[in-house]
């Protein structure tokens, strides 16, 4: 199973990364296994204007998006992703989708989903409450949905970072009033880790060798370094 | 072309990126045409600004040769006037922010409700085009009372008014705007297959009283110039137009017909010839309209003569009033008078994302948790709607998720 070429990630996840300024897992992805963390362009002007926050993050944003660290996908973009993509794929059929779930849940979400769906790819989001949202309205859902963690615990688990490391993350996010999942609200990283599924892991720690594809968008994937 | 409809429209294009939750330097990006405006702003921009998506993503050199007029809005021509203040402006963009979301929601919903339609067609057929202003107005308040719950009974519907119009899908917005001479306006909101009317009221200074009057004036207009962008109301006006005099004809007779008026006079045994301040206020309290649209109708019913109705007109009921009705008492002192908290109150309904604080009307409020709480909307997506941020929305609101582990 080929890894998949981008990661497309919602504002969320990508915030919980601006914050800690911790980017070791996004460079970790693109640079050993080939995945490319991606935005679409309601994630792009989200994250330059979001909520209280205002324009704290466009200085993280630019610097990652001229270092092609995080890559903006355009239209240009989408079309050279095409050949690989599920039949039917095409620009106007992920406005399309994107328009429809605009409906049911916020701008970047609706359309980083879309775009997870119609391209066939992995994608990152911290906002469970939207996904139970698209399941319930019977929407499609891209697999897997990772989660700002999933990142975090592959990161730690192929020792690029250390459970300090970790550690740093979680105090600065909940410095923050960040959204940390409940296995680690009121326990360790060490701790937390036990009790959390992680959604991504390195092909090599997968107990059977023949790994299917993720069907759902809490199954987890497995990746193949290159 | 963003920035020539902004320009037009007399709207500040770094005010509108506040409004619409956009970094300044983004929205000035797309205005001067220097980055594109992503498809999926498209909608929300066009429903705002009143012009077509297709309109705003045009770039191309023939429209650089468009004249201001090809692409001004209608109802922009009306809110640039030198009398009114960018405050207004603001308003009418954050209306127009609703009226998408509205239909936004509804349409998710499949709740959307076109009764209006019905209504304002059975209205524009039947009124004699011909006939005096103010038989027009009546006459359309009569086929809008029958065709319509509002006609069930003979007692005020000022209560049940905002409900009314929330059910027929009339967006019915009321905003205190300090600094505005506004008094009302209507106007059409939503993309141009799926327009919906919008009266607005300015709340500031005005009882519930004069408000119910003012938004069925607005409704009047609404009804009857359909075409002409935004009909304004400015605080002491000329009421002598006959767009004017038919607005408020329509108001009166849809809000005090002679029925209501005698209903109300019998329940409180009042005499008309010896009208004194409690009857009056008594009269107020069950019409649910202010004093002066009440001594208009009595007169038109024939209950008063002009000169009795003239000498009743500068009776203070203030006092009387404040004992009968809720609705006379100050915001604190309602809120006093019913135990109710505060901030359960009022705080709920604020937005807190916006430029100005506003209150939200209670029936979209209601509308947007509903469609949470049915899990068809996220919270992120009924805090975009409340224009709150997504974890205000919770605290609101309470949170009805369970994370998956």
């Amino acid at each position: 199973m080929p890894n998949p070429r981008l990661l497309i990630c919602d504002s969320d996840v990508l915030v919980q990364h601006f914050l800690p300024n911790e980017l070791r897992p996004l460079q970790y992805l693109k640079n050993v296994y080939d995945v490319q963390p991606a935005i679409v362009q309601e994630v792009d002007v989200e994250l330059r204007w979001l909520g209280h926050y205002g324009n704290r993050f466009v200085h993280s944003l630019d610097k990652s998006l001229k270092a092609g660290l995080i890559v903006r996908l355009d239209k240009d973009k989408f079309q050279t992703l095409l050949s690989t993509a599920p039949p039917g794929a095409s620009w106007g059929s992920f406005q399309s989708l994107g328009a429809q779930y605009l409906g049911f849940v916020d701008r970047g979400e609706a359309y980083t989903h879309a775009a997870g769906v119609v391209l066939g790819m992995p994608v990152a989001s911290d906002d469970f409450r939207a996904i139970e949202v698209l399941q319930f309205q019977m929407q499609s859902l891209p697999s897997p949905v990772l989660r700002s963690f999933d990142l975090l615990g592959f990161a730690l688990e192929r020792g690029i970072m250390s459970i300090t490391d970790c550690e740093k993350v979680r105090t600065c996010l909940q410095k923050e009033s960040r959204w940390v999942p409940r296995a680690f609200k009121n326990a360790s990283v060490e701790e937390g880790m036990r009790n959390f599924r992680l959604r991504l892991r390195d092909a090599s720690t997968a107990s059977s060798p023949n790994l299917h594809p993720p069907a759902s968008f809490s199954d987890t994937l497995f990746i193949t370094r290159i | 072309m963003l920035q020539k409809i902004l320009d037009s429209a007399g709207l500040d294009a770094r005010t509108c990126a506040g409004q619409l939750g956009v970094n300044p330097d983004v929205f000035l990006a797309w205005a001067s045409g220097q980055e594109a405006i992503p498809e999926s702003f498209l909608p929300l921009l066009a429903a705002v600004l009143g012009v077509s998506p297709s309109t705003l993503a045009n770039v191309g050199k023939a429209s650089r040769r468009w004249a201001e007029s090809d692409v001004t809005p209608q109802i922009w021509f009306k809110f640039r006037g030198e009398r009114l203040v960018g405050a207004d402006r603001e308003s009418v963009v954050l209306i127009r922010m609703m009226g998408h979301y509205l239909n936004e929601l509804e349409e998710v919903c499949r709740q959307k409700s076109v009764q209006w339609k019905t209504v304002f067609e059975a209205i524009r057929n039947s009124v004699d085009v011909q006939a005096p202003a103010k038989d027009q107005g009546k006459s359309a308040a009569r086929i809008f009372r029958q065709s319509t719950s509002l006609g069930h009974g003979a007692t005020g519907v000022g209560e049940v008014l905002r409900g009314f119009l929330r059910a027929v899908g009339i967006l019915a917005v009321e905003i205190p705007i300090r600094e505005s001479i506004v008094e009302g306006c209507s106007f059409y909101v939503g993309a141009a297959a799926s327009p919906r009317p919008c009266v607005f009221v300015n709340s500031h200074h005005a009882t519930w009283f004069r408000r119910n009057v003012i938004l069925m004036h607005e409704l009047g207009h609404a009804i009857f110039e359909p075409f002409t962008g935004a009909t304004l109301d400015l605080v002491n006006g000329p009421a002598y137009e006959d767009v004017e005099i038919r607005a408020q004809a329509f108001a009166q007779e849809a809000l005090v017909p002679r029925e209501v008026l005698l209903h109300a006079a019998q329940s409180l045994g009042c005499k008309w010839n010896a009208l004194s301040a409690d009857h009056l206020a008594g009269l107020v309290a069950s019409t649910h309209v202010e004093l002066r649209t009440l001594l208009d109708a009595s007169q038109d019913a024939g209950f008063l003569e002009a000169a009795q109705a003239e000498g009743l007109r500068g009776i203070d009921i203030s006092s009387a009033l404040r004992k009968l009705s809720g609705h006379a008492l100050t915001t604190e002192e309602y809120l006093q008078k019913t135990g109710t908290d505060a901030q359960e109150w009022i705080g709920k309904r604020t937005t807190t994302l916006t430029a100005r604080p506003i209150r939200l009307p209670i029936g979209y409020l209601n509308a947007v948790v509903e469609a949470y709480r049915n899990r068809q909307i996220s919270p992120s997506k009924a805090a975009t709607y409340l224009m709150v941020e997504e974890s205000d929305f919770l605290q609101r609101f309470g949170d009805i998720y369970e994370e998956v582990v």
